[in-house]
C-alpha cells in the first residue's frame, strides 16, 4: 500500500526510528535505524542500520520478514508504527547510504535548534560507517498512531492523515 | 546473572531519554513501543510503568518475553536487554517511586496529566547485550559521593546529642555534598505528620511547619518508606497552597502547624527526600526524613539517592543512641535560679490551650509539643524563678503531652529554640549541659492562659 503523504512526509523529517523483530520462539528484537527512504509513495521503505548493533535483528527479520518499525518526530514526540510481514536484509546501495548521513546530519541541526546543547543529543543519532551499513526492506502492511497517550495504538485506515487522523480505540497497536 | 551487571547501567534507567521497548503477539507479530521510563528495581529486576492498556500490554500478558534499549544518557553508549514479565504491582513502595518519577518526566515532557500510573510492570533481566560502546566520555559527577560520605560519616561519629547531629549534618550536606538547600524533618510517633527541625538555604528556615505523610516528595517518602526521587521537579509534587490547603482541610487541623510555611526553592529543578529509618518494623520505624532539592535539574541520581540513604542509615544509628544516653542520663544539677529581669516593656505571652499555641506580644510563635514545652518553662519560671531544665524532667511533665520516644523530645527543643531566635530575641533558650537547657529572659514576662 502507498502511505498518506502526511505519513511520508512524517517519515522524511527530523525522526528517531526502532525497528523490532522476533525468533521462532516469539522472542523479539529491536535496535534503531538511521533513516528510512520510502520508495513508490511509501509502497516500499528502505530503512538503514548498523550492522554491528543490529546483530540479533538482522537474524530474525532474515528468519521471518516480520517487522514493526516505530517513527518519533523529535519536535512534536507525533509518532507512528508501521508494520511488515515481507521484510528482507538488503545490502545498503549508495543511496541509502547518502540518505543515511543526511537523516543524521538533519535531526542533529533540528535538536541544536530546539535547544540542545551539542553533545549527547546529537550523538545519539551517529550514522553508521559506510561499511557498517545494511538496509531492510519491507512493504507497509499496517499503520498505526503512536503518539503517547491514551489514542497510542489506534489503526490508520487508508486515506486517514496524521494530523486530526480519525482513530480506531479498538485496534490498539 | 548476565555477564553486564545491570547495577552499572543505572544512569541509563534515569527516565533522562525515553526508551523503546519491543515485544511480540501470540500471532508473531512484533510491536515497538515508546516507553518514557525502565525502572532499576535491583541487578536483577527492571520495572516498566503500565500508564493505558496498550498494545505492549496485551503483548506481555499474552506472550512475557520483551526487550528493550537503553541509552546512557551522557554517554551516548546502547544496551539492549532482554526480559521476561513477571507481575504487576498497583501500590507499596515501588509503585510510588515510579508514580513520583512518572510525574517528574511527564511534567519535562510537557505532558502532565497525560501520564498517569496504573501499575508497575516487573521483569527479570535475562539477557544485557552491549549494542554500541561509549561515544562520548563520561562527565565528572558534582561530588565524589564516597568521599563525601566518609568524610560525613566521620564527622557524625561524634555526635552525642541530636542538637550536634543537626548542626553537623546541616554543615555536612552542604561542604561534602555540595548541597546547599535541605530540610531535617522529624515524625511524630504517632506517624500522622512530620515536623521540620532544621533547614539550611531557605529565605525564611520554616522551621516547625508541618506536612501529612503522602504530601508531595518528603510525605511519599515518609508514608512509604521509601526515597523519592523527582530528577525533573513537577507541581504534582510541589508544596506550597495545596500542601497547606490538606493541613487545614485534615480533621486534625487544630492540631497541626498551619501557620508556618515549608520552605522550598520556587525554580526546584531535582527534589529527593529519604526517609530515616529506625529498627522497628512498619509505622514505627519512621524516624524522619532528610530532603534536599536544587534548581539543577537531574541533580539527584541513584548514585546520590544510595549515598543520602546510607547517611540516613547512620543519622537513624545516632538519633537511637541519643534516646538511649537521654534515658540514662542523671538528673543531677541542682536547680538555679534566675537573677530577676526588671528592665524593659514586658513580653506579653499567651497560650491557648486548645491547642498549645503561643503567642509573644500577639504575634504567633508555634504550638502542640513545642508550645506546650514554652509554657511549661515561662509557668516554673513564674513560680520558682527556675531556669535552667532538664530535658528529664520535661519528659516526666504531664502537661506537656510527650510522644513516646525522647530523641523527638530533643527535636522539639530545637525547632522551638530556633523558632525563638527567628521570632524572639528577648526569650532564648540555651544549652546548659548534656541533657540540660537554661532559659534565658532579656525582658520580663507576663503570662496570660488565653480562652479559645
Amino acid at each position: 500500500m502507498s502511505l498518506d503523504p502526511a505519513i511520508l512526509a512524517l517519515l522524511a523529517g527530523p525522526v528517531a526510528i526502532c525497528i523490532a523483530g522476533r525468533d521462532q520462539d516469539l522472542r523479539p528484537s529491536l535496535c534503531y535505524a538511521y533513516g528510512c527512504r520510502a520508495m513508490d509513495s511509501g509502497a516500499m521503505l528502505r530503512l538503514i542500520l548498523s550492522r554491528s548493533e543490529a546483530g540479533p535483528v538482522l537474524r530474525d527479520i532474515a528468519a521471518n520478514g516480520h517487522v514493526a518499525a516505530v517513527f518519533s518526530d523529535v519536535r512534536s514526540f507525533r509518532t507512528l508504527q508501521i508494520k511488515g510481514i515481507d521484510a528482507r536484509v538488503e545490502v545498503s546501495d549508495p543511496a541509502d547510504r547518502t540518505y543515511s548521513q543526511a537523516h543524521c546530519h538533519n535531526i542533529a541541526e533540528e535538536l541544536v535548534t530546539l535547544g540542545y546543547a551539542p553533545g549527547p543529543a546529537q550523538r545519539f543519532f551517529t550514522a553508521p560507517e559506510e561499511s557498517d551499513c545494511i538496509t531492510i526492506a519491507f512493504s507497509p502492511a499496517e499503520v498505526f498512531q503512536q503518539t503517547p497517550g491514551p489514542n497510542a495504538g489506534a489503526r490508520l485506515r487508508r486515506g486517514e492523515t496524521l494530523a486530526g487522523s480519525k482513530t480506531t480505540p479498538d485496534a490498539a497497536s | 546473572m548476565t555477564a553486564i551487571d545491570l547495577t552499572s547501567l543505572r544512569a541509563s534507567l534515569e527516565g533522562a531519554i525515553p526508551s523503546e521497548i519491543a515485544t511480540c503477539d501470540a500471532a508473531g507479530i512484533p510491536n515497538v513501543s515508546v516507553i518514557s521510563d525502565v525502572h532499576f528495581v535491583d541487578p536483577e529486576h527492571v520495572a516498566i510503568s503500565y500508564q493505558f492498556f496498550s498494545k505492549t500490554r496485551a503483548n506481555i500478558l499474552a506472550n512475557p518475553w520483551a526487550s528493550v534499549l537503553l541509552k546512557h544518557p551522557h554517554t551516548c553508549a546502547q544496551h539492549r536487554v532482554s526480559l521476561r514479565y513477571l507481575r504487576t504491582e498497583h501500590e507499596g513502595p515501588l509503585f510510588e517511586t515510579m508514580k513520583a518519577k512518572l510525574a517528574g518526566i511527564a511534567s519535562h515532557e510537557g505532558m502532565s496529566g497525560i501520564f498517569r500510573l496504573l501499575g508497575a510492570d516487573i521483569y527479570r533481566v535475562m539477557e544485557i547485550e552491549l549494542v554500541r560502546g561509549d561515544l562520548l566520555p563520561l562527565p565528572q559527577p558534582p561530588v565524589a559521593l564516597l568521599s563525601a560520605l566518609r568524610a560525613s560519616l566521620g564527622q557524625l561519629r561524634f555526635c552525642r546529642d541530636v542538637d550536634s547531629l543537626v548542626a553537623t549534618l546541616l554543615a555536612c550536606l552542604e561542604r561534602e555534598f555540595r548541597l546547599p538547600h535541605v530540610m531535617l524533618l522529624m515524625a511524630d510517633p504517632s506517624c500522622d505528620r512530620l515536623y521540620t527541625v532544621a533547614s539550611q538555604g531557605y529565605p525564611e528556615s520554616g522551621v516547625g511547619a508541618e506536612i501529612l505523610p503522602g504530601q508531595g516528595v518528603i510525605g511519599v517518602a515518609a508514608r512509604e518508606r521509601t526515597p523519592i526521587r523527582l530528577t525533573h521537579a513537577t507541581r504534582d509534587y510541589l508544596y506550597g497552597r495545596a500542601i497547606r490547603d490538606a493541613l487545614r482541610a485534615s480533621p486534625m487541623a487544630a492540631q497541626l502547624e498551619t501557620e508556618i510555611p515549608l520552605p522550598g526553592l520556587s525554580q526546584s529543578g531535582s527534589q529527593i527526600a529519604v526517609p530515616i529509618l529506625g529498627p522497628a518494623p512498619g509505622r514505627d520505624g519512621l524516624l524522619g526524613v532528610l530532603y534536599a532539592e536544587s534548581p539543577e535539574e537531574g541533580r539527584f541520581g541513584y548514585d546520590e539517592e544510595d549515598a543520602l540513604m546510607i547517611l540516613a542509615g547512620e543519622i537513624a544509628a545516632i538519633l537511637r543512641e541519643c534516646a538511649d544516653a537521654a534515658e540514662n542520663a542523671q538528673d543531677i544539677a541542682p536547680p538555679v535560679a534566675a537573677v530577676p529581669v526588671t528592665e524593659g516593656q514586658p513580653l506579653t505571652i499567651r497560650h491557648y490551650r486548645a491547642d498549645d499555641s503561643i503567642f509573644i506580644d500577639d504575634a504567633y510563635l508555634i504550638k502542640g509539643v513545642a508550645g506546650a514545652i514554652l509554657w511549661h518553662l515561662l509557668g516554673t519560671f513564674e513560680r520558682t524563678g527556675r531556669v535552667e531544665f532538664s530535658n528529664k524532667e520535661l519528659r516526666l511533665a504531664p502537661q506537656i503531652r510527650l510522644p513516646e520516644f525522647s530523641e523527638n523530645l530533643e527535636a522539639r527543643l530545637i525547632l522551638l529554640r530556633r523558632r525563638l531566635a527567628e521570632r524572639s530575641p528577648h526569650l532564648v533558650i540555651d544549652k546548659a549541659g548534656r541533657g540540660r537547657f537554661r532559659l534565658n529572659l532579656a525582658r520580663p514576662v507576663r503570662l496570660i492562659e488565653a480562652e479559645a
